[in-house]
């Protein structure tokens, strides 16, 4: 297990380093000049020089890159050139909001789509199995903005069971913070939903096939000790990996729900660093992303090798 | 002497045919009964009937199967369970996943047995397996117990089995062609243990085999299964030296194993069991048999030769 940990802990440090060159080389080409735009189209030749060269724009591609590359690692991914502010700390005080969301969304669509799922099992071909599949799918193609406004008129307009917007923090009472989370968490969660359910219904519909299920009927075995000790096992391996694929796509990529709800995470910072031109900002909040995407793949690999024991031993056993 | 298992008139379709027609036989304490005939022929379908795992798409039409004098196709699935787990052991062909394979054997071998006597005999449990699997061959029990069945060749697997299928002592082991997935020299070591278990056990043994040489050895009791009937059957003697239907003569004189005469080549019975012989009213070897008659098109009669054996044949 530990050469296992280490050899996907090298692999994602080489994916995290090649993604910063890419974002590097991406975020350098788009057109617009960093100095021109904090001057202004009037502003002097010589001045303009002078900002390229405190900024460090005049230095080579390459020697830039290495910079950039350097202060990262040190944690310090530069000023903001919109807030003034350190874009380290930017990012650490969106993060709560994005996490929660992230956290909250993936809770809600795991529970859903496992019930689900094994409804649809249970019930395999009949009504209840069509329905549910054909619902899914309908509330992931529902674009999430259009859910967002309607759930934001009817839930918080209407019944007024959540607040219309903003975001309130822990530190000012569990309940609140909860409310304020909760419909967004649960929109983000039916846009999850279809795939997750239809991964675990193939899974588990493989799973209840299989010999390993007539063993316990024949040995006896209460029903739900088979169900979820042995048919449940092996059918979370595969949806486990789509878990964690897509939390770390919702780390990254909440704007729209954010924006709808008014709720200052990573995604609406995002939005302000592309709209402003803040490429100091936009070049963290994008590594920010990428390393949440690898870091969740890591942390995949290695919730999937806990759970399957073939994974552990294949490499424990090649020698 | 009271019966262990009694099938009477059973019937088991599917949505197109019959897959078991008029099955009858009853078991005593301590009597080995093994099914031969060829692929097909209904031999796995009535274990999975006696055990209750028939497939979702059977079902049976009329007959009962009665289980330590209970009738399981009449108990909840609740009570099925319950006399499965304390009365009787199963022992599949070699499947690749039969042992969950993300469960350690441990696991899997003790779940029958604290399912019957509650979590807390755990421990004894343990014991009990180390045991068995000492009994059954395996020489380092506590790393087979610790292991993924991944780890296991098929011979061990099929050990575990065998032990897992032990642990409640049950009165009635039942098996489906135990031997079948395995290489020549573990089938004959796994065949010998057969043999041992039925004398050293106080149990009734039902075996699916293709091994005439094992039946031979092991069989007090032989069902001849053709086309989802039971053409013939009797003590083992009866059927190996009076065989009395055409299907069962040629089954024994074609077993390469008990053939005299080692250097003719050998024979076979030409042809296959057909959909039409399984919808036929008459005798379903009827375009099969070397003798054949008229009246083998109309429905065919049991009949007894002795007190234990009978025949389905016009002969």
């Amino acid at each position: 297990m530990h050469r296992y940990i280490l050899k996907r802990i090298l692999s994602a440090l080489l994916v995290l380093l090649f993604v910063s060159l890419i974002t590097f080389v991406v975020i350098s080409v788009i057109p617009g000049d960093r100095a021109i735009l904090a001057l202004g189209i009037d502003a002097t030749q010589e001045s303009v020089d002078a900002v390229r060269a405190s900024m460090g724009l005049d230095k080579p591609f390459l020697e830039r890159y290495f910079d950039w590359l350097s202060s990262a690692i040190r944690l310090d991914l530069g000023v903001s050139d919109v807030y003034g502010e350190k874009v380290g700390a930017l990012i650490l005080s969106r993060l709560p909001v994005t996490f929660s969301l992230t956290l909250f969304s993936i809770l809600i669509a795991t529970v859903l789509s496992v019930v689900l799922g094994l409804i649809c099992q249970i019930k395999k071909g009949k009504l209840a199995d069509g329905l549910i599949r054909g619902s899914v799918i309908l509330t992931s193609a529902l674009p999430s903005f259009w859910i967002s406004l309607v759930a934001l008129i009817f839930f918080c307009g209407k019944l007024k069971w959540f607040p219309v917007n903003g975001y309130i923090s822990p530190a000012k009472g569990f309940f609140p913070f909860l409310r304020s989370i909760t419909l967004p968490s649960i929109i983000l969660a039916l846009g999850e939903l279809s795939l997750l359910t239809r991964m675990f219904r193939s899974s588990l519909i493989k799973s209840f096939d299989e010999d390993y299920m007539i063993a316990c009927r024949v040995k006896g075995l209460g029903k739900m000790r088979s169900m979820i000790h042995y048919g449940l096992r092996s059918a979370c391996i595969a949806p486990l990996t789509l878990i964690g694929n897509q939390a770390a796509k919702l780390l990254g990529g909440t704007v729209v729900v954010e924006t709808i709800f008014s709720l200052p995470g990573i995604g609406r910072l995002l939005l302000v660093a592309v709209e402003q031109h803040d490429i100091p900002l936009l070049q963290g909040v994008v590594l920010f992303i990428t390393t949440m995407v690898v870091l969740m793949n890591f942390l995949t690999d290695i919730f999937v090798a806990i759970a399957d024991p073939l994974i552990r031993q294949g490499e424990g056993s090649v020698k | 002497m009271s019966d262990i298992l009694n099938l009477s008139s059973l019937f088991v379709k599917d949505k197109r045919r019959y897959l078991l027609r008029d099955i009858s036989f009853s078991l005593g304490e301590e009597t080995t009964l093994v099914f031969i005939g060829e692929s097909g022929s209904g031999k796995t379908m009535t274990l999975k009937s006696i055990l209750g795992i028939l497939p979702e798409d059977t079902e049976v039409e009329k007959g009962s199967v009665t289980l330590m004098g209970r009738d399981i196709l009449s108990i909840s699935e609740k009570e099925k369970r319950r006399l499965l787990c304390e009365n009787v052991g199963f022992v599949p062909q070699n499947t690749v996943n039969y042992l969950h394979p993300l469960l350690r054997i441990s696991d899997q071998i003790t779940d029958g047995y604290t399912t019957l006597y509650g979590k807390k005999t755990l421990g004894e449990a343990m014991e009990k397996a180390t045991r068995l699997l000492e009994s059954v061959g395996i020489t380092d029990p506590e790393r087979v117990l610790s292991s993924y069945p991944s780890l296991l060749s098929g011979g061990m697997k099929q050990r575990v089995n065998i032990a897992s299928a032990l642990m409640n002592d049950p009165s009635l082991l039942i098996s489906d062609e135990p031997t079948s997935a395995l290489d020549k020299v573990v089938q004959k070591q796994v065949s010998e243990l057969y043999i041992e278990l039925k004398k050293k056990r106080r149990m009734s043994l039902v075996v699916v085999s293709h091994d005439i040489v094992f039946v031979k050895k092991i069989a007090d009791v032989v069902a001849v299964f053709y086309a989802g009937e039971i053409v013939e059957i009797g003590k083992s003697s009866e059927i190996f030296s009076n065989p009395l239907h055409p299907y069962t003569k040629a089954l024994i004189s074609l077993s390469p194993s008990l053939m005299k005469d080692k250097s003719k080549p050998l024979g076979e019975i030409k042809g296959y069991i057909t959909e039409e012989d399984r919808r036929r009213e008459g005798c379903p070897f009827y375009s099969r048999c070397p003798e054949r008659r008229k009246e083998c098109m109309n429905s065919v009669d049991v009949r007894k030769v002795s007190e234990t054996h009978s025949v389905r044949c016009v002969l």
